[in-house]
Order: structure tokens, then C-alpha cells, then sequence
């Protein structure tokens, strides 16, 4: 019976998430929107395309109201609105804030290696900035992802607080993360369709694309899960999702993109994934620590 | 900690108001979003005039809103949300008949003026992406780009008023806190005063403080940046003397 219900209330969840999030993003696609910023017009709408990260959040209200389950804000099967720093969860608020530094910083130094040409050191001065602003690039992401991070909000909103604990219950942890990480990543097809993260001329597009965002949704969604879990809180995963959205690498000033890389997009995405699985990996170990010594 | 929010959000005064003030602010950006500028060629054959009237009335609707909705909570709402318990000893006698710390009260009063500063926030950078995405009007572009920075520095100078004032008001107690409520206002009103009597009120050039604020772009961004840690901490440090001087027998 539970599980008939669970299973009711994922679907009408997802049927609002898909349903409001690509009828929102298909206005502008048959507008002739493509997700790049090298065109005025386009890099204009990007942040209103953005705003489609609200409807997980809606889809969340909705299927809370349609299948009567209340709103209560903190606790056991609540909206996770809570906010709880005692007990040392202010570590993994502050864990959520730094780790994107930390990955993306990795990521782009092995795309410096991966990807001969992607590194400039004189990218900055060319600029006419100095060398010391690439140290201002984290904090002013953690900021912005932080202050900003209503949108980053609004999909973690109903990717972590609603969907996860629903498939947690359904099909166990490991097997919800993986599945949970393909629904989010297949949520974002339309926009990959358009250019979003990978451009639009590498081999296997889109399909390549769309299996690559699967895949990073997956890791990324496993450390999006591990803070929401250990915290009781939507927030650290709002918090992280900002901070992972507004580029907080220290290399982030010096890289570039040498000519003719539009096909080089996925190899330096890929570059993002090996810090994600470590950091993922660690993750899971620590909850499976948890597990152990809880018996 | 939900159920003080919650006895927080039904004691204050006047969220019916606001709340009216925010739907309007959906109304106003849902519109913007369905009716890019056409329906003003109903009168004005003029695109470009369309699209400035369009952008004009927007933004100025919103900025309108946006103060209209944020001065009232942090301005009106810190003191109410104290007020609402009377006297400094039905303070005490409140929060210790309740199954909770005293930290958590006054916790409570701080979090839910924040909760309330970031939705509004968050609110009207909805507007503002709406709006710098669809605006069509090149004369309002640089408008756009320092409307963010000065609504995050108007956001930051609130948290910080609503941090006196808090601070003041649950520290010293109502009467002595509305001291320092009102010597704050006698200095804001003193500067505004001696700009009225000593400043060029009558030429005021806005197209010079646009271009102030495009050439100091990067002060700007240091203070976007460093902004709102101070406020933060200005907060935090605020709610951090309240529970000392509750702790010291300040009541």
C-alpha cells in the first residue's frame, strides 16, 4: 500500500517537473533559442531559460498538495527546510560552500593537462586585470552561489528534498542515486539539445551529451544527497548547486578555449568527472561508515 | 525552532499587506514575461518608445515594490516581532514558559527577519532576470547592470539596520531600544535633511551617477563581494550581544 503511494506521489511529482520545465524551455527553443554565449541575443535569454530550475520546486508544492501529504517544514518526511547547525552539521554546510572550489579547481587543472592550449597564463593581464583576481573568482562564486542560490534552491528543492527520500524508499539507496541522477540528467535534455554544457558540434551529438549530463548528474547528485541526508536540510544542497553553477575555480580566469575546441567541450566536461567520483566515492564510504557503527 | 517561525509569522503585523505587495510583484513580472511591450502599441506606434515605456514602467514598478517591501520588514517588522511580547518581563516570562532556550527565541526573531530579507531577494532577482532579459530599450542597458549591485547594497544596509535595531530592542529592552530606534532615524534624517538644504536637490544628474557607477564597476564588484559577508557578520554579531546581555541578567 506505502509503496503504491510512494510510487503515485514520484509520478505526479515528475509528471510537473518534465511537464512545466520543458514546456517552459520548449517556448524559447521554437523561439530559435541555442544555448550560447558567444551570441547577444542568446547570452541575453540564458539567465531567463535558467529560471526553469524553479519548477522542480513548484512540482514539489503541487504533488505535496494533489496527493495530500502536508508540508510540514522540518522532521521526518518533511519539505527539509530546517536548518540544524548543532551536532557539527555546520561542518557540512561549510563542507557544501568549499567543495565545489575544491573539484572545480581540480577539474581545470586536469583539463590543462588533458587539453593542450585550454591554460593561459596571460589570460588575466591580457584583460587588463592582475594576476591576484583569479584568487577573487571562488569567493566571488561562493558569494553569488550562496546569496543567488534561490534557483539552485528551487531544483534541489524537488530533486533532494522529494524525489531522493521517494526513491530511497522504493528501491534503496545506491539504486535511487543512480536512477535519481538519470532522471535529473534526462530532466536537462532539451537544453543539452540547444548547446547547454557541451556546444552542438561534437561526434554523438546530442545523444553523447545527454549520457555525459547522466552521468555527472549521478555523481554530482550523490554528494547532493550525502549533505541533504547528513544534515536533514535542503540547504547545503542549494548552497552546493550555487557554488557549482557560478564556476568557483582558482584557474578559472586563466583558462581558455583554443580554436576549433567546440568538439572539445565533452573532453574537458569529462575533465570534471574524476573529482566528482572521488568526491562521490568518499561520500558513500561515509555513509557506509555511518551505517556500520550506527549496526 | 519551526514552531517559534511559526508563532513568529502569525503574531507580525502587517504580512497581509506584504504579501499583497508581492503578489502584485508576480503579477507585474508574469505580465512582463506574456506581453513583452506589444500591449503599448496600442497607443504608441513607436517601437522603440514602446520598448522604453515598457522597460520603464517595469522597472520602476519593481524598484517601487522592492522598497516598499523591504523597508517594511526590516524596518517595521525586527521591533514588532519584540514589541509584540509588551514589556522586557513578559519577555522573560514568554520565552521561559515555553519548552525552549533562550538562545532559540531570540534565534528565532534573527532568522526569521533573514528568511524574510533573502525571499525578498530572491523575489526581485527573479524581476531582475525577467526584466535585463527581455529589455529591448539599449537606453536602459546600463540601468540593468548596476540595478543588482545596488539592490544587494540596499538589502545589505537593511540586514544591518534590522540588526541594530533587533540588538537594541532585545538587549536593552523596548523603551531604551527605541532610543536608539529613533537616534538612528534622527541620523539618517539629519543626512537626508542636510542633503535637502545643502545639496543640488533640483539638478540631480542621474545619467552622471549611472556613469559613476559604470566607471567604478570594480569597487562595486569588491563591495558586492565583501557587502554582504560584513552584513552577515554585522547580523550575527548582533544576535551574539543579545543572548550575552540576556545571559548577564540584562532583564
Amino acid at each position: 500500500m506505502d509503496k503504491k503511494v510512494q510510487i503515485k506521489r514520484l509520478i505526479i511529482y515528475l509528471v510537473f517537473a518534465f511537464g512545466l520545465a520543458w514546456a517552459f524551455e520548449f517556448i524559447f527553443i521554437g523561439n530559435g533559442f541555442v544555448w550560447d554565449m558567444n551570441d547577444p541575443e542568446c547570452f541575453k535569454l540564458i539567465s531567463l531559460v535558467s529560471l526553469g530550475m524553479l519548477t522542480p520546486a513548484i512540482a514539489h508544492v503541487i504533488a505535496r498538495a494533489l496527493t495530500k501529504e502536508g508540508f510540514r517544514p522540518a522532521g521526518k518526511d518533511s519539505m527539509m527546510l530546517g536548518i540544524d547547525l548543532t551536532d557539527g552539521k555546520w561542518k557540512l554546510f561549510l563542507f557544501a560552500i568549499l567543495i565545489p572550489v575544491i573539484y572545480a579547481t581540480a577539474s581545470d587543472a586536469l583539463q590543462c593537462i588533458v587539453i593542450p592550449g585550454s591554460f593561459d597564463a596571460t589570460a588575466l593581464s591580457k584583460a587588463g586585470l592582475p594576476d591576484s583576481m583569479a584568487l577573487l573568482f571562488p569567493v566571488n562564486a561562493i558569494i553569488s552561489g550562496v546569496i543567488i542560490s534561490f534557483a539552485a534552491f528551487g531544483e534541489e528543492f524537488g530533486w533532494r528534498a522529494y524525489m531522493m527520500p521517494k526513491l530511497n524508499k522504493l528501491m534503496g539507496r545506491y539504486k535511487a542515486l543512480i536512477v535519481g541522477g538519470i532522471i535529473w540528467g534526462l530532466w536537462h535534455a532539451p537544453l543539452t539539445c540547444v548547446g547547454h554544457n557541451f556546444g552542438t558540434d561534437y561526434p554523438g551529438f546530442p545523444y553523447v551529451g545527454i549520457i555525459m549530463m547522466c552521468i555527472y548528474c549521478i555523481l554530482l547528485g550523490t554528494i547532493l544527497t550525502f549533505v541533504t541526508e547528513r544534515t536533514g536540510s535542503v540547504w547545503p544542497a542549494a548552497f552546493l548547486h550555487g557554488v557549482n553553477n557560478a564556476a568557483p575555480s582558482f584557474l578559472a580566469g586563466f583558462m581558455t578555449s583554443p580554436a576549433g575546441s567546440e568538439n572539445k567541450m565533452v573532453a574537458a566536461f569529462a575533465c570534471i568527472m574524476l573529482p566528482l567520483l572521488l568526491i562521490a566515492g568518499l561520500c558513500i564510504f561515509q555513509t557506509r561508515k555511518g551505517e556500520t557503527a550506527r549496526g | 525552532m519551526t514552531g517559534l517561525l511559526y508563532k513568529d509569522f502569525v503574531s507580525i503585523k502587517g504580512k497581509k499587506l506584504t504579501i499583497t505587495y508581492l503578489v502584485i510583484f508576480a503579477v507585474i513580472i508574469i505580465m512582463r514575461l506574456l506581453m513583452p511591450s506589444v500591449f503599448l502599441l496600442i497607443e504608441e506606434s513607436d517601437m522603440e518608445i514602446a520598448d522604453l515605456m515598457a522597460d520603464g514602467l517595469y522597472w520602476a514598478g519593481g524598484m517601487l515594490l522592492f522598497v516598499m517591501v523591504f523597508g517594511t520588514v526590516v524596518t517595521a517588522w525586527p521591533t514588532k516581532l519584540v514589541e509584540d511580547d509588551k514589556t522586557r518581563g513578559r519577555v522573560i516570562d514568554y520565552y521561559s514558559s515555553l519548552p525552549v532556550k533562550k538562545n532559540q527565541y531570540i534565534a528565532s526573531h534573527y532568522v526569521f527577519i533573514g528568511i524574510m530579507a533573502y525571499v525578498i531577494f530572491s523575489f526581485t532577482a527573479i524581476w531582475y532576470v525577467v526584466g535585463s532579459s527581455l529589455s529591448n530599450s539599449e537606453k536602459f542597458s546600463p540601468l540593468w547592470s548596476v540595478t543588482l549591485p545596488t539592490i544587494l547594497a540596499i538589502v545589505c544596509f537593511g540586514i544591518v539596520c534590522a540588526a541594530i535595531d533587533l540588538g537594541s530592542y532585545i538587549s536593552l529592552g523596548t523603551s531604551k531600544g527605541k532610543v536608539v530606534r529613533i537616534a538612528m532615524f534622527m541620523i539618517l534624517g539629519t543626512v537626508i535633511l542636510w542633503y535637502i538644504l545643502f545639496g543640488d536637490v533640483v539638478n540631480v544628474d542621474t545619467e552622471m551617477i549611472v556613469n559613476w557607477m559604470m566607471a567604478h564597476q570594480f569597487e562595486l564588484s569588491l563591495f558586492e563581494m565583501v557587502g554582504p559577508f560584513a552584513a552577515v557578520g554585522i547580523y550575527y554579531l548582533s544576535y551574539r550581544i543579545s543572548c550575552r546581555f540576556c545571559d548577564k541578567g540584562a532583564y
